[in-house]
């Protein structure tokens, strides 16, 4: 059966420190999401998402702090504005805006850490596997060329 | 394909760690290596059974050198855990760059995480290795910034832990700077009487310490002070810390304690738990650090904001309660010349505001003031000290409440003034119109004549505009203020109204008030809603008339029902059998009576008056006299006459703040701008005053003058449901049938001891009632000055110590234990209080009534270990209801049972504490406590606290009643935990308390690096862990701080000069404004000591110019490639 | 003046049985309020019968089918002014609503029997008439209409086990005071701190354990007795008919039966407003209060 490919953008304060104690607690999640750290969720270019469906993620996954609490300040409002923009423009390249989601995720709260990636896990299977990658090859080579 | 762009691979060595069986049970670890090693670059892959241990290290540094490995990816537990170790380990190896390095995290994420599901944990495992390999070959060599560290430290909290921390940190030659709220530092250990299990009592091993804190050149003690800004990072911050103000100055305090004794306020101690009184100035307890007072000001209090000119009725509430009544003059006089006026007929907008009405009745304010005045008798207005003449003339014109205050304050200040006054006496509407009954003249007399005593000239019988000119009076006086208020009658406008049975209200008081009883025959009819309509109707009725007042609004809009005041006297014509009409209006005066039309609506939507009629319905009212008293109006044409510009409805036209009219040395207020009532008219007084003052010395007339006129109030926070009803202490009232047969006041004065008794209903909501009794009383020269501001000092330091404590818990949230319900219900600090020598009760352990208890419940776990309030065990709560089951049995022998869950008692000698205990014959009892109730059964549980508990030990339910309930309460974060938290960018745990960086091998560092906590911010604990923690985290910042630099990450963002197309996109972006534009170059540039490495800027860069370090776009795109490309 | 209340009503058995004068006292108390209760057609048993402990999919299977037809009738909420009702309508709606698998055995179920379960749709809102009178209809409205105001009647305002737990939606689970409130409304003097509000009223062991029932019964009588009340009100038929019949048992404990009036608080209200008593199911009661 499809077994989803999720890319996950954790910021290093909030979010991935609150899956490192989802995983202390030893909380038990679904296994398709894969995580990448970043210092701040503002850090996240859309450039970056776009690469991660281009290479054939089914779903892409952001967590930052929550507002008011950002390690940088203000840096999870900035990613919040792009999280809108890149819904807006994600249909244009036959994406379904719901493979893209944002959560606020504070280090303490590894069952949201377990909640969020099952239930957006669900979420992307329903959705099936993302065909973009072939309709965005040439877009991909042409990235990494210039890399 | 991908590979092209930076040409052959680095040779790369990868390293899959088992963490013994962590990692290996779950993810097939060699299976991972192996595939590792298929992957491009990568020309050693191996797993081993404990890559952080040494022979792991060694491994790697072997196959270093003889592989010559240029990137190395470790594949283990979270990075925030060893990253670090490895980087140094290649780096040891001495070839390596460390940042040629990639650490995954196969052990948080993946194996504890996926435990269940091998394969698929396996294959995450093996994506997330590949997407380091692939990452690590674009890394680069990096070197860290070193940054000079501030050994200064700033400590927070000034409980033990911070105690402790900072004596440590001082010891050491640091500078500290220790943050407390409080007047004093002891935290919660200064109100203990005891500790366990060693019981030495609390205040002999931490006196001495809090002492030297006190003594200690390296430690500046910053009291009564809160953090409220801190940015910056680790090794350099700059905190922002406001230190509230004494309102005395420290070094100058001897701590006599003359001060307190003069104080008249008392409000619960919250460091006695509220069990006992503290003044408003006071010290915490008499072993306080630093040993000084404080002036506790919260500012206007409710009553004096509310109050137009802000008369302080607290602080002549005050005086009247301590019978200091010369005192109280004296304090009433401060803000206010007329001090009769507004005892007898203020409107008291403070009395609607009282805290005191929103538990029974508010206190009677004016009242109380018109006691202090005629108690006074005879007495002179003050003056400054330091008066002088300053040879400047004002003249004022009109001798009303506006234009008498205005006279007195600008005398005040050392001017020449005139008053002229159109009547033939002083105090203009009030004299003219208000009835003796509410008002008698001698009175009112006293207190014009206190004004023109105080050297002011009255030229009585001059009108404005008829016996003398504006023009005139300028050219004499250097300014002027115009108060000739509202004179003019509202005519109703309908036929009828020039009949000579038809009276205007003014004109009808004017004649009764200057001694004239004119016959109105049988039936009088008053028309108007106002308070002038009420006066009119009553002394009608003093005149023998049955009256019946008419108005067009509906009872509840009645014009003078719209202060309490007004209320009161609608009241009192009723009780003197006036008939009141409510929504009609006149339509006719035909002979005998008046005919009237029916009110459809006063107000329309917008609130505004615009009243309709009924013209069909209406009814005939017969009557001899008709009073028409529906409003008077400023005399437009008149101001229009001497060149004042006037506004659409006729009202002097000025500007609001200033009151300063179009011509700019003359000044006008109070009815002028529109009928009002005194109290607002002495506001403008004030105003003007200030205004003239202002305008003649040259100064900006609006410049800090927000205060001016009502506004809100502030109240000490208060349990308004707990306070003791006291019923309001009525003034006397003349009977009805009595007061109608004469124009007598309608009431009497309070006697002193009535005055007294309302006067202590008072609830003292700003604390500090400003009666200003301490400076005289103060044998230090120059040491109380109410005028110090709260102050916001700077500070600069390397590191944090966060030792902000915890608060008990509220037991109200368990209504079945009855705390607040029940007075023998008690927290387990407010025993520790009742039991400590220097507490409430001397330390006797006695019930409310004076009695020692015969027996004593202690419940454990109150608020502990129970899902619907904290799930987490309080620590201290055992040890501590042993000791004080102990205390209690010690000073009282009576019977004390324990009601615990289950006993914990770890720690060194405290399971020895708990078999003595047993031994002292405490009884045990193994249950949670399902209620406290006073409901009796037996004759035995009469009058006691019957304690229902499952004995799960006898398997029984059972009933035990007793004297006295102890409710062990847990800990909890301190509320504003969470303003800490976001202050300092900590994180919390779930249960709010500060979380530490790692459980174990960090317990007192946190996620930001240069911040530290210790006690039981961190979770509960007792003071032996706190003083443990305390100096851990000490040590911590000696560490730091000792090497006097500290090495940043490379993780800063830096602009290729040559991309930056100069947009300025990113400059806005910056948190931290290290993003600057440079003219000349046209492009935008980032200082590498202010940047934080966010990356924000990187993700919005249009033209791809920024970039950060081991955070680069190629990096990130590779590490997403990996992730998703093999499998 | 709160706009048309309209509700689906669901009476339960005790309602048409033992606590008849319960149905016709809040009939006419909200008929003279102008609340409109429409009875739910063919609706069947509430689960709090033994179902509940024997066999709870089902209990909830039977609630969903009363709520499923209520949808039918297009309303949002309903009222139920038997406690146990009350409880057994909340708690199978919880269930459902959080348990996936309770749901789809409910759905499947209705489905058969042609029934639109709406288990997915927002849950209905079940409220007791005296959160219909306190919050929807308001205190300040209730007084204006008072008629007859029950001054000099102390009362004791009883709400038995099920009213307040485990759902303490209504109030705070063991010291409610929202009949307080609106007994206070219609002018009585309310002992509000009658300590044994919320505890049991003995129905449940006076079929099984009569003595220990009967017992538990007259402590709550005995300490409204020491209070100084006139009467009891309660809101759950289980209690009004197990404190007022059973009284006879009580010699046990006191020596003579106390005759001690339980109402239920729409007769007490109904008397505030001025409605007749035979309206009011006096008839009914065992022991009248003298001053009524």
């Amino acid at each position: 059966m499809y077994e989803p490919k999720i890319v996950a953008f954790f910021c290093n304060w909030c979010t991935y420190t609150g899956a490192d104690l989802a995983g202390v607690s030893r909380m038990q999640y679904a296994p398709n999401v894969r995580i990448i750290r970043v210092m701040c969720s503002g850090r996240v270019d859309p450039e970056l998402v776009m690469k991660a469906f281009a290479e054939g993620a089914d779903g892409v996954l952001i967590g930052g702090c929550h507002p008011g609490d950002c390690h940088y300040q203000s840096g999870n409002h900035k990613t919040f504005r792009r999280y809108k923009f890149l819904k807006a423009i994600l249909p244009q390249y036959g994406l379904d805006p719901e493979r893209l989601h944002l959560e606020w995720i504070s280090a303490s709260e590894g069952d949201k850490v377990r909640d969020t990636v099952n239930s957006f896990t669900e979420k992307i299977r329903n959705l099936g596997p993302s065909t973009v990658r072939e309709t965005l090859n040439a877009l991909r080579t042409e990235e990494v060329s210039h890399g | 394909m991908s590979e092209k762009g930076n040409g052959k691979l680095p040779r790369i060595g990868v390293y899959i760690c088992h963490c013994g069986l962590n990692i290996a049970n779950v993810v097939d670890v060699e299976a991972v290596a192996e595939f590792a090693g298929k992957l491009p670059g990568v020309v050693v892959a191996k797993a081993y059974k404990y890559m952080c241990s040494d022979p792991g290290l060694e491994m790697i540094k072997a196959d270093i050198k003889e592989q010559n490995l240029e990137r190395v990816v470790v594949a283990s537990c979270s990075p925030l855990l060893h990253e670090q170790t490895f980087r140094r380990a290649i780096q040891e190896g001495g070839i390596l760059n460390p940042y040629l390095y990639t650490h995954v995290n196969i052990r948080e994420h993946v194996s504890w995480v996926h435990a269940s599901e091998p394969a698929k944990a396996t294959e995450k495992a093996k994506a997330l290795v590949a997407a380091a390999v692939r990452r690590v070959s674009a890394h680069k060599p990096l070197e860290r910034k070193r940054v000079d560290v501030n050994p200064d430290v700033l400590v927070l909290g000034g409980g033990i832990a911070g105690i402790q921390a900072s004596l440590v940190l001082a010891d050491s030659g640091k500078k500290v700077y220790l943050v407390e709220r409080e007047p004093s530092i002891g935290g919660h250990m200064a109100k203990f009487d005891k500790t366990f299990p060693t019981l030495d009592c609390a205040a002999c091993i931490l006196t001495p310490k809090m002492a030297q804190v006190g003594n200690h050149p390296n430690i500046e003690l910053l009291t009564y002070s809160e953090l409220k800004e801190i940015e910056g990072y680790v090794g350099n911050f700059k905190a922002k810390v406001l230190k509230k103000s004494r309102h005395l100055y420290l070094e100058k305090c001897t701590a006599c304690g003359e001060c307190a004794k003069v104080c008249p306020v008392e409000i619960p101690s919250a460091f006695d738990e509220n069990l006992a009184k503290r003044k408003a100035t006071y010290r915490p307890f008499p072993q306080a650090v630093p040993n000084k007072f404080v002036i506790e000001r919260l500012g206007y209090p409710p009553c004096q904001a509310a109050c137009p000119i802000h008369q302080n009725a607290y602080g002549y509430m005050m005086m009247v309660k301590e019978g200091k009544f010369a005192e109280a003059l004296e304090v009433v006089l401060r803000d206010n010349p007329l001090p009769s006026l507004c005892g007898w007929v203020c409107t008291h907008p403070c009395t609607d505001t009282c805290t005191r009405g929103k538990v029974d009745a508010p206190l009677n304010m004016p009242g109380i003031k018109r006691f202090i005045a005629d108690h006074a008798g005879d007495f002179a207005l003050p003056m400054p000290k330091d008066f002088k003449e300053n040879g400047k003339k004002v003249a004022v014109i009109g001798g009303g409440p506006a234009g008498l205050t205005a006279a007195y304050e600008l005398r005040k200040r050392g001017y020449q003034v005139t008053i002229y006054e159109a009547a033939g006496t002083l105090g203009g509407m009030p004299a003219i119109t208000i009835p003796d009954y509410r008002l008698p003249k001698d009175v009112l007399k006293k207190d014009t004549d206190r004004i023109a005593a105080t050297g002011i000239e009255v030229r009585l019988n001059t009108a404005l505009g008829k016996d003398v000119s504006l023009s005139e009076i300028t050219k004499q006086y250097s300014a002027v203020f115009i108060a000739v208020g509202a004179s003019k009658n509202r005519r109703l406008g309908v036929p009828g109204e020039d009949n000579s049975w038809v009276l205007p209200g003014l004109e009808f008081l004017g004649r009764v008030n200057s001694g004239e009883r004119p016959n109105l025959g049988r039936r009088v009819v008053v028309i108007g809603g106002g308070l002038v309509a009420v006066d009119a109707a009553r002394t009608a009725v003093r005149l023998g008339a049955n009256v019946t007042l008419v108005c067009i609004e509906s009872w509840e809009e009645m014009f003078a029902r719209r202060t309490s005041e007004g209320q009161k006297e609608v009241e009192q014509m009723k009780a003197e059998g006036v008939e009141v009409l409510t929504r009609w209006g006149p339509k006719e005066f035909k002979s005998g009576g008046i005919e009237l039309k029916s009110v459809i609506r006063v107000f329309d939507e917008s609130g505004r008056f615009s009243p309709q009629y009924d013209e069909t319905k209406t009814r005939f009212l017969e009557c001899d006299t008709a009073i028409v008293a529906i409003g008077q109006a400023p005399d437009s044409d008149l101001f229009k006459s001497q060149g004042l510009s006037v506004t659409s409805w006729g009202g002097l036209d000025v500007d609001p703040v200033t009151l300063q009219t179009n011509i700019e040395n003359v000044f006008a207020g109070g009815d002028v701008l529109g009928p009002d009532v005194v109290v607002t008219a002495m506001m403008a007084g004030k105003k003007a005053a200030e205004s003239i003052d202002r305008f003649l010395n040259g100064r900006d007339l609006y410049e800090g003058r927000e205060l001016e006129g009502p506004f809100e109030g502030v109240a000490r926070p208060m349990d308004l449901e707990r306070v003791e009803r006291k019923p309001a202490i009525r003034m006397p009232e003349r009977e009805p049938s009595v007061r109608i047969k004469d124009f007598a006041d309608v009431h009497s004065t309070y006697s002193p001891e009535d005055a007294q008794k309302e006067a202590s209903r008072c609830l003292m909501c700003s604390i500090c009632c400003d009666c200003q009794l301490c400076k005289p009383a103060c044998p230090v020269e120059g040491c109380i000055d109410y005028s110090i501001p709260d102050e916001e000092i700077e500070l600069n330091v390397g590191a944090v110590v966060v030792a902000t404590g915890f608060k008990i818990f509220d037991p109200k949230r368990i209504p079945s234990y009855g705390y607040g319900k029940y007075p023998e219900v008690y927290t387990s600090l407010e025993i520790e209080r009742l039991v400590n020598s220097s507490g409430p009760t001397e330390g006797k352990l006695v019930m409310k009534n004076g009695q020692p208890p015969k027996s004593v419940a202690i419940v454990h776990c109150v608020g502990s270990r129970d899902k619907n309030y904290n799930e987490y065990c309080s620590r201290v709560c055992c040890m501590y209801s042993l000791k004080l089951a102990h205390l209690v049995h010690e000073r009282t022998g009576a019977e004390v049972y324990n009601f615990y869950i289950d006993m914990r008692t770890p720690g060194k000698g405290y399971e020895e504490f708990y078999h003595k205990l047993l031994d002292e014959g405490i009884h045990f009892i193994r249950g949670r406590v399902a209620e406290i109730t006073d409901w009796a059964i037996e004759p035995s549980e009469k009058g006691k606290l019957v304690v229902r508990v499952e004995d799960t030990m006898a398997g029984m339910v059972r009933r035990i009643p007793v004297d006295m309930v102890i409710l062990s309460v847990g800990l909890e974060p301190q509320p504003d935990a969470q303003d800490i938290r976001r202050l300092l960018k900590l994180s919390c745990s779930s249960e709010g308390f500060f979380l530490e960086r790692h459980p174990k091998l960090a317990p007192v560092s946190t996620v930001t690096a240069g911040i530290y906590i210790a006690g039981a911010c961190q979770g509960p604990k007792d003071i032996p862990d706190t003083v443990a923690q305390a100096g851990a985290a000490a040590g911590e910042v000696l560490a730091m701080v000792d090497r006097g630099y500290i090495e940043l990450e490379p993780i800063k963002a830096h602009i290729d000069a040559e991309d930056c197309s100069g947009c300025k996109m990113c400059n806005g972006l910056c948190p931290y404004d290290a993003i600057t534009y440079d003219k000349e170059r046209k492009v935008s540039e980032i200082n590498e000591v202010l940047c934080e490495g966010c990356g924000t800027c990187v993700a919005a860069c249009p033209s791809g110019a920024i970039d950060q370090d081991l955070f680069e776009n190629q990096e990130l795109l590779y590490e997403i490639e990996g992730v998703l490309k093999y499998v | 003046m709160p706009d048309k209340l309209r509700y689906a009503y669901y009476p339960g058995c005790s309602l048409k049985g033992s606590g008849r004068h319960y149905e016709s006292s809040l009939l006419s108390v909200f008929r003279s309020l102008g609340i409109e209760l429409e009875e739910i057609p063919d609706w069947n048993c509430c689960g709090a019968t033994a179902y509940m402990s024997i066999d709870e999919t089902a209990a909830f299977g039977m609630v969903a089918r009363n709520l499923a037809l209520a949808r039918k009738m297009g309303y949002k909420e309903i009222v139920a002014p038997c406690a146990a009702c009350y409880l057994g309508l909340k708690k199978a709606q919880s269930y459902i609503s959080e348990y996936p698998h309770i749901a789809e055995k409910v759905c499947s179920a209705l489905a058969k029997t042609g029934l639109e379960c709406g288990c997915y749709d927002a849950p209905f809102i079940i409220k007791h008439p005296i959160e219909v009178l306190v919050y929807d209809y308001g205190l300040d409205n209730l007084r204006d209409k008072v008629k007859k105001p029950l001054t000099g009647h102390r009362i004791v305002p009883y709400y038995g086990c099920q009213l307040t737990r485990p759902f303490a939606d209504m109030d705070d689970a063991f010291y409610p005071t929202i009949m307080d409130r609106l007994l206070e409304a219609i002018g009585a003097e309310v002992i509000s701190d009658y300590p044994l509000k919320t505890r049991c009223c003995g129905g449940s062991l006076t079929g099984t354990i009569p003595e220990v029932g009967s017992r538990l019964s007259w402590l709550l009588i005995n300490e409204a007795k020491n209070h100084g009340a006139n009467y009891m009100v309660t809101a759950c038929p289980l209690c009004q008919f197990n404190l007022e019949c059973f009284q006879g048992r009580m010699k046990l404990w006191e020596g003579k039966t106390p005759k001690f009036p339980i109402l239920y608080f729409t007769q007490a209200i109904g008397i505030a407003l001025g409605i007749e008593r035979a309206s009011l199911g006096f008839g009914q009661l065992v022991y009248k209060p003298t001053m009524i």
